[in-house]
Parts: structure tokens; sequence; C-alpha cells
């Protein structure tokens, strides 16, 4: 069983922040206690997992994505979003470097220099049992089926507003720009010349669903 | 003539004890000074080790919503970096803000309240949006309100310095999988965050927002907040109708969520295209938010995974809905929060 202060400890040690003489208590602990490599096994899956994300479009390719939705070529410098590859092991700090290879020594996981998610799915099991917590064990599949295609559209719509609605403690600006990227094809033509009011601009917004749309051209 | 001398050397004794008295009144002057400056610094140093992470916080949010800056911020995410230059203006509690990117063609977005202006340069056009965040740059960032219960540990961690500033470090450790980490440099002087990190459990960078310089507190003229460009031929785009929103009570639930995950709110939300109205359910730790929309199943096939940034996303078919769930949370957290709601 694993309580909490063992939990910050780990996660404090992964992320570098443990003290050496604290962290050497731990990596001498985790040689001794199987159940507790396990636990950090999971918190590595957990992060390769996470680390398998596809990879965003840059705020550059905003400019595409909007010239898209406003009906003309996207300029070809800009490329369609792709999938890079993960890495596993990131330069965060040289501290967490070294305590993350500590732990994966330690407990034996397989310190890869390759850089394909599917290059470690296809040296380990389909399926990677992550430990959660103590009461449960969660079973993420580990495949390329994680990484997919971007959002759908009414996916999109989801991403929306769910940050709408989490403001405050949700959306920030950067994944603002992300969200404004996605929304090809939606934007409605405005004349703020005649709408001079911004209510009265979000009003033709709202109101102009007969109205062409930006795509139109 | 002797007396002169006599008097001049009692006055010169007297001046030399006088003098004396001076020195010694002055360097006890001194003395005191730098005792005085001394317990004023062990002072401010016992008060700014005694100030409790959950104070930072509380400073940290009154610090946003009230401070004028200037600075360069750097993006980081998956590996690649991209420099923002950022004017923020607090007027009468309303934010202004202009921020133009180092990169490409000069894309600004100009923000006044919740109206916000995607000026295109290139493209001559304008993109207006309408934001509700109260911050632009930080809402990410805990509230002062917020009361870390038993899914997080908040703790000071070391003083370090961020751009040519002093900073203090604040960790924020889930406790478990489910939930990211963050890791917050405060301006040891006001509180401002000058570089905020989202962190995976295993200590992962998954984004990174640090100012590489910063002028705080610093006169922005209105002239300053306004577009680089001019506008006048500049073709303008409103973003679609939103969903309306009720207020509502749903039939669906989870036995299973993440511990420390609340119920928020319930709403029917009626989106575009859409024939039925969605149900969206919001659950939050105080710092996490998830969202869980339920909306009837249609043909076609259903996108089981994505992500977009930190925000992950999965959906479900159940009972005849498709139930998606997303949230700024690991892909773990998502999935059993979907795959555990059930219509009662």
């Amino acid at each position: 069983m694993m309580n909490d202060a063992i939990k910050i400890q780990l996660s404090a040690f992964v992320d570098g922040e443990l003290p050496e003489n604290e962290s050497e208590l731990l990596v001498r602990r985790l040689g001794q206690d199987i159940a507790l490599r396990h636990q950090v096994a999971g918190y590595m899956q957990l992060g390769r997992l996470l680390r398998g994300e596809r990879e965003l479009a840059r705020m550059s390719q905003l400019r595409g994505r909007i010239a898209a939705a406003l009906g003309e070529d996207i300029p070809a410098e800009v490329p369609a979003v792709e999938f890079v590859p993960s890495r596993f092991f990131r330069p965060v700090a040289g501290v967490a470097i070294a305590a993350s290879v500590a732990v994966a020594a330690l407990i034996g996981l397989r310190t890869v220099g390759g850089n394909n998610e599917a290059e470690f799915a296809a040296g380990n099991a389909e399926f990677a049992a992550v430990a959660i917590d103590d009461s449960s064990m969660y079973t993420e599949q580990l495949s390329s089926e994680f990484v997919t295609d971007g959002p759908s559209d009414m996916l999109m719509k989801y991403y929306l507003h769910h940050e709408e609605q989490s403001a405050g403690s949700g959306a920030n600006i950067l994944t603002r720009l992300v969200t404004l990227e996605l929304r090809e094809g939606k934007l409605v033509k405005i004349d703020p010349r005649v709408n001079d009011s911004p209510d009265d601009a979000f009003a033709a917004g709202e109101s102009s669903s007969d109205s062409a749309p930006a795509t139109g051209n | 003539m002797l007396l002169q001398p006599v008097n001049r050397r009692v006055t010169l004794r007297q001046q030399q004890g006088t003098s004396q008295a001076v020195k010694v009144t002055l360097r006890m002057i001194a003395q005191r000074s730098a005792m005085a400056l001394v317990l004023v610094f062990t002072m401010l140093a016992v008060n700014a080790e005694t100030v409790t992470p959950n104070e930072w916080l509380e400073r940290m949010s009154v610090a946003i919503k009230t401070m004028n800056f200037e600075g360069t911020v750097i993006r980081r995410r998956n590996g690649q970096s991209e420099a923002l230059k950022v004017l923020h203006k607090v007027i009468d509690g309303v934010v202004h803000e202009k921020i133009i990117t180092q990169e490409g063609n000069g894309l600004e977005i100009i923000r006044n309240g919740n109206e916000v202006h995607c000026i295109l340069p290139d493209k001559k056009s304008v993109l207006i949006e309408r934001w509700s965040d109260d911050s632009t740059l930080f809402s990410t960032l805990p509230a002062s309100e917020l009361r870390f219960g038993s899914e997080y540990d908040l703790s000071i961690v070391r003083e370090e310095r961020v751009a040519g500033r002093r900073a203090l470090l604040l960790a924020i450790r889930p406790h478990d999988g489910y939930r990211f980490g963050h890791r917050i440099w405060l301006d040891r002087e006001t509180a401002f965050p000058l570089r905020t990190e989202l962190v995976a459990g295993d200590g992962a960078l998954l984004e990174q927002l640090k100012f590489a310089d910063i002028k705080l507190d610093v006169e922005i003229p209105q002239q300053a907040l306004m577009s680089s460009f001019n506008l006048d031929d500049y073709t303008w785009y409103a973003e679609p109708a939103r969903p309306e929103i009720i207020d509502a009570e749903s039939d669906w639930s989870s036995d299973e969520i993440p511990a420390g995950f609340r119920l928020l709110s319930t709403t029917h939300e009626i989106m575009e295209d859409a024939d039925s109205p969605v149900t969206h359910i919001m659950y939050s730790d105080g710092l996490a938010t998830v969202s869980v929309f339920i909306a009837e199943k249609k043909d076609g096939p259903v996108q089981q995974r994505s992500t977009v940034g930190a925000s992950n996303s999965y959906s479900v078919e159940r009972e005849n809905h498709l139930i998606t769930a997303i949230g700024e949370v690991p892909p773990a957290t998502v999935r059993r929060i979907a795959v555990s709601m059930r219509q009662k």
C-alpha cells in the first residue's frame, strides 16, 4: 500500500525536487519494495502514454487554418496537422532526467533510445497496466488507437464548449488558439461598419445562419 | 591674544568634544540603523518564509487581476517554443490586452474585456470572438478561493531567478494519476506568476509559459493596446452562434468518479446542427475540470479518443447515447469517467 506521503515523495523525486538525502532513502526503499516499484512503473507508464499524444499545430498554423475557413488556399509552407512521434526522454531538467533514469534502471524499465511510441508498443505488451491508486488497477490501451486524428466537428464543439464553461479554471489563451484553429469553415462574415457595437456584431453573427457563410468568399 | 588661543583651544576642545559626540551619535545611529535594517530584512525574510503556500496563491490571484505588465512570453509545448509579446493593462477592473506573435506574419490578438479581435494582417481579416475568461494568460492557474483537499499537495520548493527576478517555486502535486501537477514560479516581490508549467505524473512537461523579460506595474498608453494595422479595408468575421444553455437535472451519473471530483453543474445545451439537446455535466476537483457530454447516438463512426493541448477526450456508446468526457486531465481520467456514466 502506498500512502499519500510516499506518493508525494515519489512525485517530487520524479520531478527532481526531492532533497538528495531523501532521494537516497527512496532509491534504497525502491530497491527493496516490489509493490512500490510497480507503482513507480505506473507513473512512468502514464507519462509515456501522455507523451504519445499527437503533435499540435503551432500557432503559425492558425493563420493557415483560418485562411482555409475564409475559402482561400492554405499556403504551401503551412503544413497540415501531422503526427510527430513522441520521445521517451525529454530534457526537462538534469535532475529530473537523472531521477527518471535511476528509477528506470531500478525497476528494469526499457530505456529505449527510440523516438516512436509505436516502437515501444511493438516491444511491449499491447495493453499496459497503469496503477492509479491503491484500490484499483486501471488498464489503458497502449496502441496506435491512442494517437488519433484531430477532433471531429462534434468533438471540436465539445472542446470549445468545455473551455468556455470551465473558464476560471479552464481555457487559457494557448488552448484558445488551438481551438480557434479547429474552427474551420465555421466563421460568419459580418460588417462592423454596419454593426458598430460589439453586441450588434455578435447579434449579427448569431442570427446570420441564413446569411452567406464566410467560406463562400 | 592668549585668551583667544585658550578660548580657541577650549572652543576646539569643545568642538572636538562635540565632533566626537557627533561621531559617537552618528556611529550609534549607524549601528542602530544597521541593526534596524538587519531586523527589517530578517523580518522580511521571516515573513516571506512564513507566508503559507495558500497565501502565496491568494497574492498571485490579486496580482493577476490588478497588475499591468509588458513582456515577452515563451510558450513551450511538445518540444517546440514560440514567443509572444504581451501588453496587459487593467482599467476599472476590465482587462485590456494586446498579444503579438513574434513569428510568422504578425498575428495580433487585441482584447478589450470579453471582446477579442484576432487580426490576420496577411489575410486582411479580423475574427471577433467573445471570451469569458477573466485572465487571458493565466486562467488555468488555481484561483485564490481554491482549497486544496486531499487530492493535491501544495508546497514551496525553492527560490530561483526568472526573467531576472527572484521567484519562489510553488509545486502543486496530485496524489494520484488522475490529474496533472502544476509548477508556478511567483515573483517574490509581487507574487506575479513569472513561469508556469503543467506536468504529468512522471514529471514530464506538458506545457510551459515563461516570461523571458517582463516589466511589472508599468504605465501602458492606450495607443499601445490598439492594433498596429490600419483595419479600414479588413474583412470582419464573427464566430458562429453559441449554444443555448438551460439549467437542468439529469438521470445520468457515475459511481466511479475519481476521488475528489464533484458535480459542478448539469445543463441541457442546444448546439448548432444538433437535432436534440446535449446534456452537459461538469465535474471538478477544485483545479481540474472535466465535462461530460451526453447526446443521442447517431449513425457513423465514433472517434474514441483525441487530444488538444493538454486536454484529452474519450467517447463511449452507452444505452443508445454517445458519452464524451473532456478535460485537461490525463487520458485515464476521461476514460474512467466516460465509461462509468450510467442512466438511472
